[in-house]
């Protein structure tokens, strides 16, 4: 629908020169106002919103917005607001509507749980890497994809990689935004497990982390690179990958690509690390992206592909561009191959 | 900061009640507009405000020399200078990557390499925005329609903040005259405002949003593990989805400047209710076209040359307007497209008026099928528009022939609906929305909070969880 302003009586208490019958019937001039007025009907409107909406802007300070000043802020208006929609019942509406569009009552992500009759049996991860079955186009590797955004970059190239050897049936579930840090956000764990009793993947291939540098909220909050800042990360990483590999499928682990900015790769590096030593205990194939997309650890934009200088990394020197994804998947397919043993054609 | 955040909306209410207070004061009410718009431009990177005072200290030296110089020859070299240093920063923060490494490579084949330093520039929001109405401005006191506004005039006109981000590409001679006179504080045009953002805000928050996760994003990004019917439909959608993305970003940015008094020229007349793709382009992005056609297509020519002159001077404009949007090969394919689409059509018409063949009757089929087969030519252009790649784009197309055996689960019935409403509102008559701004300031003041306040709330439910930016803002 185009509304066109150049419709507009150019100016006021005059009618305009040629009129539809509507403003015929009601006068122009009487259509505007004083700034005072329309500033009163906006923040009114605004307010009656505000109210109505407040445990979701609640809820959604509280699990997105990373732990700061800004956040308690936003927490210490919001707070009384949503107690008074609670009170009041002025939340209903907006609680319902979330519900009915399968969130949860705050407009939060909803993860199905597995059903416990159904739950694959918790095998003893393997000692052996490889896969105990070769795919064949009758029978296809059950591959799933999962991370963030820079899972993302990797998600679509590796697809089409994995499709074109004929021997894989390949899911992707990627999430903007998400990662290890904010389970309270999106619980990767969950989504994981649900994932797993959805698909039987054999092969599980995952990025995520650019998002995990920051503090768990508390109260009290859990500041970055602490001790149990640190213990409670791998925590988590620890129960990923124990949920990806529980059911027999081997889980490989990409870690994030060196980015362009030092002061930010070096809190990068802390995630990495961890995410190592929790792959480590899970004999989960832990490939090193930089090998692909940051050779030596140096952050590189452009790289040589095919002889060609290539754009590899997108403007904000973390995530891949497609040639950057599609060079991080060779190297996934070479590990394929590799490490697991995988016959891939 | 972008338009439908908490962080705007809170701006915006400072800066609201702050201008109508300065109104009267015209001084101080520039002076607190540019403050609040370097702030809105500064929120995503203080450094990028930098750009946009040199732009307009540029646009400011190049106009005031040509209006003192006497000869013409002068006030050419400070036109040409003036140009020279707005394309400049232009040209190295969005298109230094894009040539460097294609001049590399095409050297490296010459046994030439590394003469070219490859860099990354980061792009600064809205610089083709800015830099276009900084040209506009400079061209037009060389032709002699526009008088030199006084720096702070300048300043103000070129980093107004509700057209910053992504336009509209506003004149000198529409904005420059509203911000140097008090604008009307008993007539603030809260009913048609209130459409425009609305609206604005439901195609962009819940519309464009839906589309591009429902389909257009999965389909794009892996084209080979989707059927031909879904790559058809994630191409119609991508349709839907950058028109209510760009469409609704500009109706808010329209109904935002309207709540300050001011008026911006209209940039969308219902596109995708072209008959041609000549029509298309005085529908769709209007100020960006109107620009193309005043400051490139004319001055090269337009159609007053030869046949071949003429097909000349719309190859340039198109590919050129195609490379503003972006620095990549897809964006020359989409403009390209364009232009050959265009160039066709001219040349059918010229030939049927060279046979002396009558114009063939307007009937409704015959509008009807001009208006199919036009959007599909719009739609083969979206799809290199939206592409990753070239060959991500020919991948799409690839598929569209080979993936007729598959499943298509994408498609649901509420996809559909919304595609199909979609397109279908842009054939409601513009006097229907007259009658809704007519409504809306005809029902009484509480009754007004109420449905303003619904309809965000309906909107924020709709839409997903966080906001995805404007398609074109990186523009």
């Amino acid at each position: 629908m185009s509304a066109n302003p150049s419709n507009l009586p150019q100016a006021t208490g005059t009618p305009p020169a040629r009129r539809s019958t509507r403003y015929r019937m009601q006068p122009v001039w009487r259509r505007r106002g004083t700034w005072q007025h329309t500033g009163l009907v906006l923040l009114s409107a605004f307010a009656l919103w505000l109210i109505m909406d407040a445990t979701v802007l609640q809820h959604n300070a509280q699990v997105i917005s990373p732990v700061g000043a800004r956040r308690t802020a936003a927490l210490r208006v919001l707070d009384p607001i949503a107690a008074l929609a609670r009170f009041t019942g002025l939340d209903l509406p907006v609680s319902g509507a979330n519900e009915a569009l399968g969130r949860t009552s705050t407009g939060g992500f909803v993860i199905p749980a597995v059903p416990t009759t159904t739950t694959l049996a918790k095998r003893t991860p393997t000692t052996t890497t490889t896969l105990r079955v070769q795919p064949t186009a009758a029978r296809p590797l059950r591959v799933l994809i999962i991370g963030d955004s820079i899972g993302e970059d990797l998600a679509a190239p590796l697809l089409a990689e994995l499709q074109a050897t004929g021997v894989a049936t390949v899911w992707t579930d990627t999430r903007v935004g998400t990662g290890l840090t904010r389970l309270d956000y999106f619980n990767w764990v969950a989504e994981l497990a649900y994932d797993v009793h959805l698909y039987h993947p054999q092969l599980i291939v995952g990025l995520m982390g650019a998002n995990d540098p920051q503090d768990f909220p508390g109260p009290p909050d859990v500041l970055f690179n602490t001790a149990p800042w640190r213990t409670t990360y791998l925590s988590h990483a620890s129960q990923l990958f124990s949920e990806g590999t529980a059911g027999g499928a081997r889980l490989v682990w990409a870690s994030i690509p060196t980015i362009s900015d030092p002061g930010r790769d070096q809190r990068m590096q802390v995630v990495r690390d961890l995410q190592r030593e929790a792959a480590a205990k899970y004999r989960v194939v832990y490939v090193d992206s930089d090998d692909s997309v940051a050779p030596g650890g140096r952050f590189a934009a452009y790289l040589k592909v095919g002889g060609q200088e290539t754009l590899v990394r997108q403007a904000d020197g973390i995530h891949l561009t497609t040639a950057g994804g599609t060079l991080l998947a060779t190297q996934i397919m070479g590990t394929l191959r590799a490490d697991l043993g995988l016959h891939l054609p | 900061m972008l338009f439908p955040t908490i962080d705007f909306a809170l701006f915006f209410g400072v800066v609201y009640v702050g201008a109508w207070l300065l109104n009267t004061r015209v001084v101080a009410w520039k002076l607190f507009v540019l403050a609040a718009s370097y702030f809105f431009y500064a929120y995503w990177d203080w450094r990028f405000c930098f750009l946009l005072l040199a732009s307009t200290l540029i646009a400011h030296i190049g106009a005031t020399g040509i209006s003192l110089s006497a000869s013409v020859a002068a006030r050419k070299g400070w036109l040409v200078a003036s140009l020279v240093g707005l394309l400049g920063l232009l040209g190295y923060f969005k298109y230094y990557g894009f040539f460097a490494v294609n001049v590399d490579n095409a050297l490296r084949h010459l046994g030439m390499s590394n003469l070219v330093p490859l860099l990354t520039p980061t792009l600064p929001i809205a610089i083709s925005f800015f830099t276009f109405m900084a040209i506009s401005y400079v061209m037009d006191v060389y032709r002699g329609t526009l008088d030199v506004a006084t720096p702070i005039d300048l300043a103000v006109y070129l980093s107004f903040f509700p057209h910053l981000v992504a336009g509209p590409i506003v004149r000198g001679g529409e904005l420059l005259p509203q911000i140097r006179r008090p604008r009307n504080q008993d007539a603030v045009d809260l009913p048609r405002a209130a459409v425009l953002i609305m609206s604005g805000l439901f195609m962009k928050v819940v519309i464009s949003s839906y589309v591009s996760t429902a389909i257009v994003n999965p389909v794009f990004g892996a084209p080979g593990a989707h059927s031909a019917p879904e790559v058809l439909f994630a191409i119609w959608g991508y349709a839907v989805q950058i028109y209510c993305d760009f469409a609704g970003y500009t109706n808010i940015a329209i109904g935002v400047a309207l709540l300050l008094g001011v008026k911006f020229p209209v940039n969308f007349d219902a596109p995708y209710t072209a008959t041609s793709l000549q029509d298309f382009w005085r529908r769709w992005h209007i100020t960006l076209s109107r620009w193309l056609r005043d400051y490139l297509y004319i001055p090269l020519g337009g159609n007053q040359g030869t046949e071949a002159q003429t097909a000349r001077n719309i190859m340039i404009t198109m590919v050129l307007g195609g490379l503003w949007h972006g620095a990549d090969w897809t964006f020359l394919a989409w403009g390209a497209l364009h232009g050959v689409g265009q160039v066709v059509g001219h040349q059918r018409r010229l030939s049927r008026v060279r046979r002396g063949l009558p114009e063939p009757p307007n009937t409704p089929a015959r509008r009807a099928s001009q208006r199919f087969w036009t959007f599909q030519y719009v739609c083969l252009g979206w799809l290199f528009f939206n592409a990753s790649s070239m060959s991500n784009a020919f991948d799409m197309i690839g598929r569209l022939f080979t993936g007729w055996e598959t499943a298509s689960p994408l498609i649901t019935p509420l996809l559909l609906a919304t595609i199909v409403l979609t397109i279908a509102a842009q054939y409601v008559p513009s006097t229907f929305v007259d009658a809704a701004v007519a409504w809306f300031g005809r029902v009484a003041a509480p009754l007004q909070v109420v449905f303003l306040g619904l309809l965000l709330l309906v909107t924020t439910t709709l839409g997903p969880t966080g906001i995805a930016p404007f398609i074109y803002y990186r523009f």
